[in-house]
C-alpha cells in the first residue's frame, strides 16, 4: 500500500473526553525514552537510555538499558536492565546473567535482556488499578537470551530464549530455558524438518538460529479462570509468546511445563475460531481489575512467521505464514472465542484491498485501559493510537523521530500511564483536536481541491454502491 | 596361573590386554568370543554371570578370567595385571567407550607411590587410548606427572567444597595446599570440568545440604585462586537423594542461588544438566 511522502507528526487526534487521559512512554527511536502528554508534547526525554521497551513506574522512574551488545556477535542482547529516576540517576541495576566477552569488547556482565521484563506487583507492566509495580525491593523476571546447541531442535548453534527471575539484590532465583521445552510444543514434522535446517539463522556471532523469538512475557497475576479452579491459570504462571513460531502458550512456574496454548497451528479447532495468528507480539492476558480482564490480548501482526510446509510464498517453508495486514484480537483463553477484536474491518477499511493500511509486520503490543479503551502500537509507522470499545480512534499519534542507522520511525511498544505517575509534574492541558478533513487539507502552494470546470455527460449511469474490483471485497456483499 | 583371556573380534582394548600380556611375558589363553572361543565363553558366562559387569553398551571387553577371579574391561585388567587389587580404589570400570577410558579415579585416597597407577595409564594412552581422569584434588603429584606427560586428555573435576569441608563430605581430610596444587593443573589440561555436588543431608546443626551456597562460592573462589582465571567450565550439581533417606530432592530453584554465588569468581558456573555429563 502507498504511503504518502508528507504526513503529520505529533498528535493528530484527541477526544479528551473519551480517551483514558495521561502520559504515553515509548523509546523514541535512537533517541532515548520520551515521555508525552496527549497533546505530544515532549514531557520527558531520558536521553540515550534504551527502551526494549521501556516501561514507568509510579514515581516518575523509568526502566530501560544503558546499552546494546554490539551486533556483531549477536541480536537484540541488552547489557543491563536498569531503573532511572526523574533525575537521570540509575537507582537500580541488574547485569550478572552471563558474562560475556566479545572480541575487541571489554568483558563484561550482561542481562542479555530482550523485549520484556516485569517487576513484581505488577504482572504486566502497564497501568493496573491496585497493582502497583515495586520501586524500591522486589524481584524482576526478565526475558532473555542464552546460545546454546540443541540437536533435537537443530544441529546448528541457537540463541535460545530465557525467562529468568532477579531479585532486587543481583540473584537469579529462577529460570527458564525455552529449548527444554521443544516437544511441548507440538511441532509437526514438517515444521521440525525445517527448523532443523533452518532454524532462522541471523548472521551475527557467525550464525545463531533464533528459532523462537519470544517477544512478551507478562505473569497472568490473580484471575477468574483460576479462581475457579482451572490450575493452568496459576496467578503465577507466566504467558509468553514467540514469533517466529506463531505459538502463545503459558508455562507453569512450578514446573516450566507448557500447561496453555494456542498455535503453531490454526487450521483446526479450537484455533481455527482464531484465524491464523502470525508473527504475533505482546500477548498477555488482561489483567484483573481491567475491562476484559482474564481475557488473552495480542497483537496479531500478521506478515510472515511459522515453520512448516513449503508454498509460494515460502519456497523452503520458513515463515510460511503470510498475511499482509494485522489484527488485534482479544480472546477467550478457555473457549478460544474472540470477545474483541481490531481488524481493518473494525478501522473502518475496505477488506482486503485497503486492509494493509491498519499494519505493521513486527514489533507492535496492545494495552488494555482502565475505561474499556485499548492503546495499540501499530509499531512499523510509529503510529499509536487509542480506540474506544466501540472502535471509536479517540487519540493518534505519529513518532517524529526517525532513525540515523535504521531509518524508520518505528516504535516497539508504547504504554499509557495516569498523570499521578509523575508527581514532579503538574497534569497538562487538555485541548482536543478534531481528525483534519484531508480531502481539504493542501500543504502550502498546494491548490485547493474542486474543479475549475465541470460539465455533465448525458447518458452515463450512476455509481454501484458495491464495487466488482480485480478482487473480491467485502464491498461485495 | 593359568589366565584365560575373553576377547572380541576387533576389540581395541581386547588387543590392549594381549599386547600387555605379551609384553609382560604373561602366559594365556586367548579366547575370541566370536571365533573359536566361542563355547568356552558361553560356559563360563554361565558360571560366572553374577560377576560380569554390562556396561551401557553391553558386557565390556576383555575379561580376564584367573581361575577364580573375574576382572574385566582394559584399565581393570591392566591394574590387576599390574599390582593385583592394590589399585581397585583408583581403578574403576570404565563407562566410556569408542576410544576413551574412563574409571581412572585419583579421588578415594592418598595413593602414595602411585608408580603402578601410572605405568597403567601410560600403556593405556600408549596405545592410543583417550584418558579421561577422575580427582576431587587428592593426588596432585600423580596428577602433575600425568599432566606433565600430557597423559590426561580430559579430566573430571569434582569439588566437594572448600578443603575445610573435604574430611565430613569425603570422609578424608585433603589439605588446602593440595587442592590448590590441584587445581592449578587444570591451566594445562586440554579439557575439563570442575563438578561441585550438592546433596541433601539430614538436618543438623541447622545444616540440611551438604555444601551451601557460601560454602560452594569459597570454593569457586579457591579455583580462581589456584587458576588465576575464573573462566572454567564450572557445574553444580544436584545429587538427587535415596529413595531410602527419605529426604526430599533439591529445589531445582534453589540451585540458582549456588550459581548466583559461585559467578562471582566463576563466570561460567552453570547448573549440571544430564547433557552435561556427556565429553
Amino acid at each position: 500500500m502507498s504511503y504518502p511522502t508528507i504526513y503529520p507528526t505529533g498528535t493528530t487526534v484527541y477526544d479528551p473526553d473519551k480517551a483514558f487521559n495521561g502520559y504515553t512512554v515509548f523509546q523514541a527511536k535512537e533517541l532515548g525514552a520520551l515521555v508525552i502528554d496527549m497533546n505530544g508534547g515532549e514531557i520527558k526525554l531520558w536521553k540515550g537510555l534504551h527502551g526494549f521497551p521501556n516501561k514507568m513506574l509510579k514515581g516518575g522512574y523509568v526502566i530501560g538499558h544503558t546499552g546494546e551488545r554490539s551486533t556483531k556477535y549477536s541480536m537484540q542482547d541488552y547489557r543491563d536492565l536498569v531503573q532511572v529516576d526523574w533525575e537521570g540517576s540509575i537507582v537500580w541495576k541488574f547485569n550478572a546473567y552471563e558474562y560475556i566477552e566479545d572480541p575487541g569488547e571489554e568483558p563484561q556482565w550482561m542481562a542479555r535482556a530482550h523485549h520484556d521484563y516485569q517487576r513484581e506487583g505488577n504482572p504486566v507492566g502497564y497501568y493496573v488499578p491496585g497493582m502497583e509495580a515495586k520501586t524500591d525491593q522486589g524481584s524482576t523476571m526478565i526475558l532473555g537470551h542464552k546460545n546454546l546447541v540443541c540437536p533435537q531442535i537443530s544441529d546448528k548453534p541457537l540463541l535460545d530464549d530465557v525467562i529468568y527471575e532477579t531479585s532486587w539484590d543481583g540473584d537469579i532465583l529462577w529460570e527458564w530455558v525455552c529449548s527444554d521445552h521443544f516437544e511441548e510444543f507440538g511441532f509437526r514434522e514438517d515444521a521440525k524438518n525445517i527448523l532443523c535446517r533452518d532454524p532462522n539463522m541471523r548472521p551475527c556471532g557467525g550464525g545463531m538460529g533464533d528459532w523462537m523469538h519470544l517477544n512478551a512475557m507478562s505473569l497472568l497475576g490473580p484471575n477468574r479462570w483460576y479462581d475457579k479452579g482451572d490450575q493452568r491459570f496459576h496467578p503465577d504462571n507466566i504467558i509468553a509468546d514467540g514469533r517466529e513460531t506463531n505459538i502463545i502458550f503459558i508455562i507453569s512456574r512450578q514446573t516450566g511445563e507448557v500447561v496453555w496454548k494456542v498455535g503453531p497451528y490454526y487450521d483446526y479447532t479450537p484455533e481455527s475460531k482464531l484465524g491464523w495468528i502470525i508473527g504475533q507480539h505482546h500477548a498477555h492476558m488482561i489483567p484483573r481489575g481491567l475491562p476484559g480482564e482474564g481475557n488473552i490480548l495480542v497483537f496479531d501482526n500478521g506478515g510472515w512467521a511459522g515453520y512448516g510446509a513449503c508454498n509460494p510464498g515460502s519456497p523452503t517453508g520458513t515463515k510460511n505464514a503470510l498475511r499482509d495486514y494485522s489484527r488485534v484480537l482479544e480472546f477467550d483463553p478457555v473457549t478460544l472465542k474472540i470477545v474483541w477484536q481490531y481488524t481493518p474491518h473494525e478501522a473502518g477499511l475496505v477488506h482486503p484491498t485497503d486492509s494493509n493500511r491498519f499494519y505493521s509486520p513486527f514489533i507492535s503490543s496492545a494495552q488494555r485501559l482502565p475505561n474499556g479503551n485499548t492503546l495499540i502500537t501499530e509499531g512499523s509507522g510509529g503510529r499509536i493510537i487509542e480506540l474506544t470499545a466501540g472502535h471509536e480512534l479517540v487519540w493518534e499519534y505519529i513518532s517524529p523521530y526517525w532513525g540515523n542507522h535504521f531509518k524508520m520511525n518505528m516504535v516497539y511498544r508504547a504504554y499509557r500511564y495516569p498523570y499521578d505517575y509523575i508527581p514532579q509534574e503538574n497534569p497538562p492541558d487538555e485541548i482536543a483536536i478534531a481528525p483534519m478533513d484531508v480531502t481539504s487539507f493542501r500543504v502550502p502552494n498546494a491548490r485547493a481541491k474542486g474543479a475549475e470546470s465541470e460539465v455533465s455527460v448525458e447518458g452515463v449511469l450512476p455509481f454501484q454502491s458495491s464495487s466488482a474490483l480485480c478482487v473480491v471485497s467485502d464491498t461485495d456483499k | 596361573m593359568s589366565y584365560i583371556l575373553f576377547t572380541a573380534t576387533g576389540c581395541m582394548r581386547c588387543s590392549i590386554a594381549a599386547s600387555y600380556m605379551d609384553d609382560h611375558g604373561i602366559s594365556y589363553d586367548k579366547q575370541d568370543i566370536h571365533a573359536r572361543g566361542k563355547e568356552v565363553f558361553k560356559t563360563f558366562y554361565r558360571e560366572n554371570r553374577s560377576a560380569i559387569f554390562r556396561g551401557p553398551e553391553g558386557v565390556e571387553f576383555p575379561i580376564l578370567f584367573t581361575g577364580q577371579k573375574v576382572v574385566q574391561g582394559v584399565g581393570r585388567v591392566l591394574a590387576f595385571l599390574q599390582a593385583g587389587d592394590l589399585l581397585d580404589k583408583w581403578v574403576k570400570p570404565s563407562l566410556l567407550t569408542h576410544g576413551w577410558i574412563s574409571g581412572l579415579d585419583l579421588s578415594d585416597a592418598a595413593l602414595l607411590d602411585g608408580a603402578d597407577f601410572l605405568a597403567v595409564v601410560r600403556f593405556m594412552k600408549k596405545k592410543g587410548l583417550k584418558i579421561q581422569l577422575d580427582t576431587n584434588g587428592r593426588n596432585p603429584h600423580l596428577l602433575e606427572t600425568l599432566a606433565a606427560e600430557n597423559a590426561i586428555d580430559r579430566l573430571i573435576f569434582t569439588l566437594n567444597g572448600p578443603g575445610d569441608r573435604y574430611a565430613e563430605l569425603t570422609g578424608l581430610a585433603l589439605d588446602d595446599t593440595d587442592l590448590e596444587r590441584s587445581l592449578s593443573l587444570l591451566n594445562c589440561i586440554p579439557a575439563y570440568k570442575i563438578i561441585l555436588p550438592v546433596r541433601p543431608v539430614a538436618q543438623s546443626d541447622d545444616r540440611t545440604v551438604s555444601v551451601t551456597p557460601e560454602e560452594a562460592a569459597r570454593a569457586a573462589a579457591l579455583v580462581e585462586r589456584a587458576t588465576g582465571s575464573k573462566k572454567h567450565p564450572f557445574y553444580i550439581r544436584p545429587v538427587v537423594p535415596s529413595p531410602e533417606t527419605g529426604l526430599p530432592a533439591l529445589a531445582p530453584a534453589s540451585l540458582f542461588t549456588y550459581r548466583t554465588r559461585c559467578r562471582r569468581y566463576m563466570v561460567l558456573a552453570e547448573i549440571f544438566k544430564e547433557a552435561d555429563s556427556t565429553g
